[in-house]
């Protein structure tokens, strides 16, 4: 696969036309080779911006290219929960990866909890390949790197950034690092957790409502960060109405970049910049207006009690 | 359930709805809960054999929010038919749509009462519809105590089929004419017995003038002591609710009244002003975690795995239900939804 097909199939994703079954599977396996060198805890140089959840609302995804700056020209890092609930999943994850592949040191990936056979099937990225495709298949490649993807990433030793939060079973970013994370996200442990818990306003640990993963409190934070000489945790996982969360006297921020989640939410996005010096700037954008996303079918309209 | 869809007074120039905003939102709900009776979340086996079991594919927060509104509705049904002295009881479903909540009750004895009569209410596209399904399935005509098609249909004065066997009366009306519903009620419907009213995503897509007339036609239709329960849209104003209110304008079925009602204090003040004397309120977040049987909620949390929590708290704060009673019996006060201290007037 050449630079100039991947160029061209960047333009084609670009304009949210998915490319073809066979460019998917050399895509794929192009992307494996990458992802496969680099670390649970992938390093990231500032100057970076971080974005949050995406779940498939690819024309959002435009908007935030046209507010953050395109890639390769800024340095991108997104925390997962690239598919599933948007309508157009496989077109956002294969123009990130296709970018992935392009600009390997412009952009990481770090794993979501949507990013996993299991989660794909109820909410929506497996029903597109097939309706997209007209087979499996393509879910089937893109699962496979799901398994090769970052858990976290370190921004100059000083930021952790990961999906969902922390993990009773993890103290220390080795622990992170000595993860074996080639595999479906599992039900529970460090790997899981990492991917599904959630910050709240409590002391230590608590039961997740989501059934996977924990929530964890300030106190934990501060310990961590401690511990592990960081100065701030970043995350995503969670709708915030304003785009980004700021918690525990800011050691932690959790940043949303999906306007109107779901075309329903009603919520602003935000992206967050660090510079060279790690002074950072939120953001804010709202969803791409109604006449850039073309008119979807009536069956796509989002769902409420009626 | 079913969707009326005029914009503007006077009825006449648009007696009928449009017909695809009709079913657009009575089959979406019929489907949405048959899609939960399959899962497990509730028992129902009878929606799916009225709408021909279509295939749907919805998310578990639709299927959870489905449930909540299915049992709070079930169990505020449950207690008036419960505490309502024996000698005459009505259950009347306005704008039931595809509903089974009737065959629910009538299935186990334990919920059944003899001296219950049951009267559901919608236009003519919708009833002809579900009397057409019942019709071909047999195997639910026992539950309407008739053993053949001349026995379950009666033709009404207007050519219509309709229902009315001995405890089940489905009726054809344009209920935004108070004299029509009236009319259509003349098939048994007794003023001297407790009644419970039940109008689930109904009112609010009416103009308000026209909800008003229904709450106040309600409250003056019988003279014993009664109940009215609602389930529907609020809360329009923020910024779930707008995206809400355009979305559902968008899909065909607009929230007429929702900005004349805009929360769930003027919904309470709606009814006081018209006739009912007491009126509880709350919101399906609230609902959801204290007052449905928790054990319940345990069990369905544990059918799929739900990661919508954020949107989850935001639609169900966006939906409420809302009892209003009236009579000084302490039996249908007590029929309030919020018994674990919610204020109340």
């Amino acid at each position: 696969m050449g630079v100039s097909d991947l160029d061209r199939q960047i333009e084609q994703l670009r304009r949210c036309e998915y490319i073809k079954e066979a460019e998917v599977k050399a895509l794929c396996s192009k992307a494996r080779e990458i992802l496969v060198e680099e670390c649970n805890v992938q390093r990231v140089d500032a100057p970076v911006t971080i974005c949050g959840d995406i779940h498939g609302q690819f024309y959002d995804l435009v908007e935030l290219f046209k507010v953050g700056g395109d890639c390769p020209d800024t340095n991108y890092l997104f925390m997962g929960d690239f598919v599933d609930r948007g309508f157009y999943s496989v077109e956002t994850f294969l123009l990130l990866l296709a970018l992935k592949v392009r600009y390997p040191d412009r952009i990481t990936l770090i794993r979501g909890n949507h990013e996993s056979r299991q989660i794909t099937q109820v909410y929506g990225f497996y029903d597109e390949c097939l309706r997209k495709y007209g087979s499996v298949n393509v879910w089937r490649y893109c699962t496979e790197v799901f398994d090769y993807l970052a858990l976290a990433a370190l921004i100059e030793d000083r930021i952790f950034c990961v999906h969902g939060g922390l993990s009773p079973a993890i103290n220390t970013l080795d622990d992170v690092r000595s993860i074996d994370r080639k595999q479906e996200v599992p039900h529970e442990g460090a790997m899981c957790d990492l991917m599904w818990s959630d910050p709240e306003d409590l002391e230590g640990w608590g039961l997740s409502p989501r059934g996977a993963g924990y929530l964890f409190g300030g106190d934990v934070v501060k310990g961590f960060n401690h511990t592990n000489g960081i100065d701030l945790i970043g995350r995503a996982h969670q709708l915030v109405m304003d785009g980004y969360k700021w918690m525990f006297n800011e050691a932690l921020v959790t940043v949303w970049s999906a306007p109107n989640y779901c075309y329903r939410c009603g919520n602003v996005a935000a992206i967050l910049e660090f510079d060279e010096n790690l002074k950072h700037s939120f953001r804010i954008f709202e969803a791409a207006p109604a006449d850039a996303r073309g008119v979807p079918s009536r069956k796509l309209v989002p769902d409420y009690f009626l | 359930m079913a969707g009326y869809g005029s914009s503007v007074p006077p009825v006449e120039a648009f007696r009928r709805p449009p017909e695809e905003t009709v079913q657009c939102t009575h089959l979406d709900a019929a489907m949405a809960k048959a899609s939960c009776a399959k899962l497990g979340y509730f028992h129902d086996p009878y929606t799916d054999q009225l709408i021909r079991s279509r295939s749907t594919h919805s998310s578990p927060l639709i299927h959870r929010g489905y449930w909540s509104r299915v049992e709070a509705i079930r169990s505020t049904v449950l207690r008036f038919l419960q505490r309502a002295p024996a000698g005459g009881v009505q259950v009347v479903n306005l704008g039931a749509g595809f509903d089974t909540l009737y065959f629910w009750l009538r299935e186990d004895p334990q919920r059944w009462r003899e001296d219950l009569v049951y009267f559901e209410v919608d236009f003519p596209e919708v009833l002809s519809k579900k009397i057409s399904a019942i019709s071909r399935r047999q195997n639910l005509w026992p539950m309407l105590d008739v053993t053949s098609m001349e026995e379950l249909t009666t033709r009404s004065s207007t050519g219509l089929r309709e229902i009315r066997t001995k405890h089940c009366r489905m009726v054809q009306a344009d209920m935004r004419i108070t004299s029509e519903l009236q009319q259509a009620m003349d098939v048994g419907f007794r003023p001297d017995v407790p009644t419970l009213f039940i109008a689930e995503c109904v009112l609010v897509y009416m103009q308000s003038m026209h909800g008003d007339g229904i709450i106040d036609w309600a409250a003056k239709a019988t003279t014993a002591p009664s109940a009215m329960v609602i389930y529907e849209q609020t809360n329009p104003h923020d910024r779930f609710g707008k995206v809400m209110v355009k979305n559902l304008a968008e899909r065909g079925c607009p929230l007429l009244s929702v900005f004349d009602y805009p929360s769930m204090e003027a919904q309470k003040t709606r009814f006081l002003e018209r006739g009912w004397s007491k009126c509880s309120v709350a919101d399906m977040n609230e609902i959801y975690s204290r007052h449905l049987d928790q054990s319940e909620v345990e069990r369905i949390q544990k059918l799929e795995l739900m990661d919508e929590f954020e949107e989850w708290h935001l639609i169900q704060g966006h939906y409420f239900v809302l009892v209003a009673s009236k009579g000084e019996d302490g039996w249908v006060q007590s029929v309030s939804l919020l018994e674990k201290g919610v204020e109340e007037n």
